[in-house]
């Protein structure tokens, strides 16, 4: 029998400014989960971290196109990068996370994204985040000091169930 | 003596509806549908398959999405799509990654013309167990039989030295529903833990 499935938990449209974003709670009843973002962000590198974890344990590698040449890094390791943001140049990120299998508690966590960020480049990201623990709340926050994210900016979590 | 009137069953308020939703919201189910999952146990398996697609769900939905969850038995790989069990030249690719291999860094475009390769797995040799790689497969009107079939997916792994990201369109040339789906690596097996769940969306 099937099972609809594409949940949204979750909604956060952001009445003012703020430097960190988080889905706390996340229920354990899905296996995937998917993140919407579509926002403005003041300061750059936009970047994600999960049960507030600050160590050295996020790996990820991104691809961009910027119109001209493709350019690829791996990157850590305390933090998981979405994309640059930076409202000097009118960035908006429009972004799609996904995190496969956050529920269980056997495998690293991983997060595939793929972000089109006006003004500034199309980007995809594979992320794998060393810890077998369940992911309960994942956090947006802005890499450099002093960014935030800006009103307006729209946060939709949604569960995928398997 | 039974009430066959509300005004006689002695109630003071109530509240009368010509809908049977009774002022609730009309339910509308999900568009988006959890058919089948695969989860490899303790013995491997060298590939996994969904069949009798078009019967069970060409009616209900048009598009099919297999997210993937897997690891391999030998290093790292690609992994194939057959579909309906063709093993003829009817297959084409094209691919875009961003790759670190040791300390280059590169983004390489590919392609293909045998079967629909879709992404990398990680690897066994990898000494912590918990690594596997993913990947989302869209397979657009899958049952439609007037379009040959078209394939996109978004894929990566992260193994130290070995990371990549990459995405791939796939092509089959057959204008035949979709009624077999087969995910596998020659010469190697999914491993323990390896997810593959095939969801629908309705066409209506």
């Amino acid at each position: 029998m099937p099972t609809g499935t594409y949940i949204a938990l979750a909604n956060t449209t952001l009445t003012a400014t703020d430097t960190e974003v988080t889905f706390s709670s996340i229920p354990q009843t899905y296996r995937d989960l998917a993140i919407a973002i579509d926002g403005t962000f003041s300061g750059t590198d936009v970047r994600i971290r999960i049960n507030g974890l600050t160590t050295s344990i996020y790996n990820w590698v991104y691809a961009q196109g910027t119109g001209g040449v493709g350019t690829s890094e791996a990157i850590g390791p305390t933090n998981l990068g979405i994309g640059w943001g930076g409202l000097t140049s009118g960035n908006r990120i429009t972004a799609l996370l996904n995190f496969m299998d956050y529920s269980t508690t056997d495998k690293h966590k991983t997060v595939l994204i793929r972000n089109s960020e006006f003004n500034e480049a199309v980007i995809m990201t594979s992320g794998r985040i060393a810890t077998t623990d369940a992911i309960t709340s994942i956090t947006f926050r802005i890499q450099n000091a002093g960014g935030s994210y800006q009103i307006g900016s729209n946060f939709t979590l949604y569960g995928i169930a398997s | 003596m039974p009430i066959k009137r509300l005004s006689q069953s002695g109630l003071l308020t109530f509240e009368k509806y010509s809908s049977m939703l009774a002022g609730n919201t009309a339910y509308i189910p999900p568009a988006f549908e959890l058919l089948e999952t695969q989860i490899v146990g303790a013995t491997p398996l060298s590939s996994v398959i969904f069949s009798n697609l078009n019967s069970s769900y060409a009616s209900t939905y048009q598009h099919l999405q297999i997210r993937l969850v897997l690891r391999g038995s030998l290093g790292s790989q690609v992994v194939s799509m057959q579909i309906n069990g063709d093993t003829g030249n009817n297959y084409a690719y094209h691919g875009t990654a961003g790759e670190i291999e040791g300390n280059v860094r590169d983004v390489r475009s590919f392609n293909g013309s045998s079967l629909n390769s879709i992404f990398r797995v990680s690897a066994q040799g990898h000494t912590s167990t918990g690594v596997f790689g993913v990947g989302i497969v869209d397979i657009l009107d899958a049952f439609e039989t007037t379009k040959n079939k078209t394939i996109r997916s978004l894929a990566g792994q992260n193994i130290p030295a070995d990371d990549s990201i990459a995405i791939f369109s796939g092509l089959y040339l057959s204008t035949s529903a979709i009624n077999s789906i087969t995910i596998f690596r020659a010469g190697s097996n999914f491993v323990a833990g390896s997810r593959l769940s095939l969801y629908g969306l309705r066409n209506s």
